[in-house]
């Protein structure tokens, strides 16, 4: 309780930045930009994108790799590809960033969510999967990219069933 | 005219942990599906949810129409005390918009 802590970071100063460019380029920096500068503009290209490759160019970013503390929870096997659930937990220091992908979906990228509160993230939520596919959360934390993938299979797909 | 969103949404104080739960009434159509006549039912789904923790924003989502249709949510916000206020705003891709205010 003595440790004073630091205020939480509101806005990335120019400074961490101009860091940040320097050191992991535009992803980096784009990482550290305030999650209202972010919010404001709906990132329509990679909500748009129908393949992975497209994706990932509208993001500015590559997938990353595994971390522990990220952990995606799904069912092995979904029955009803129209509603999914899933529960996602990220625990790593200076979160950012969390987007859900369904590799295989019409429309892969399902979530892109701008964390901001001080602490460790964790959600659960409905989804529609089209076909059975690896479902990937990349978290964004310092800067840097981390991921973790769960394969579901998918009984009836549910991205084009009324 | 913009539709309002109708959600059902509460909040509990779990430790220092708000445990944040919304179910929101939506088709979340994606666009993709068809209708018992086969015509396309066009996109109409959730684009945005964002939660806000004594009014600052702590949660800030950009959704397709991948979610599900109704689709309940939860959160774990951390650093929240008894009598903070948790609000939950959406928006969708028709203009719709919802709204709930909570007290911890």
């Amino acid at each position: 309780m003595t440790r004073p802590s630091p205020p939480v970071p509101a806005a990335p100063c120019r400074r961490q930045v101009i860091q940040a460019l320097a050191k992991g380029g535009l992803v980096a920096a784009m990482a550290a930009l305030p999650a209202t500068a972010r919010a404001s503009a709906r990132n329509e290209a990679a909500f748009s994108a129908r393949t992975l490759e497209a994706l990932y160019k509208a993001l500015g970013l590559q997938a990353g790799g595994p971390a522990d503390g990220i952990s995606l929870n799904a069912p092995e096997v979904a029955e009803n590809g129209a509603n999914v659930p899933i529960e996602i937990k990220v625990a790593l220091p200076g979160l950012q960033r969390i987007l859900l992908i369904g590799e295989r979906n019409a429309y892969p990228l399902l979530l892109d969510l701008a964390w901001s509160a001080p602490g460790p993230a964790a959600l659960d939520l409905r989804i529609k999967l089209g076909e059975s596919a690896p479902l990937r959360v990349i978290a964004v934390a310092g800067g840097k990219v981390h991921s973790a993938v769960r394969m579901v299979r998918v009984t009836v797909g549910g991205c084009a069933v009324s | 005219m913009s539709a309002e969103i109708k959600l059902r949404a509460r909040a509990a104080l779990e430790g220092d942990t708000a445990s944040v739960r919304t179910l929101v009434y939506h088709p979340n159509e994606n666009g993709l599906a068809r209708n018992s006549a086969g015509a396309l039912i066009p996109a109409h789904h959730l684009t945005q949810i964002e939660i806000l923790h004594n009014g600052r924003v702590v949660v800030a989502a950009q959704v397709g129409g991948g979610l599900s249709r109704d689709p309940a949510i939860g959160w774990r916000i951390p650093g929240a005390k008894a009598g903070d206020r948790i609000v939950v705003r959406l928006a969708d891709s028709k203009g719709g918009a919802g709204m709930a205010s909570l007290e911890l």
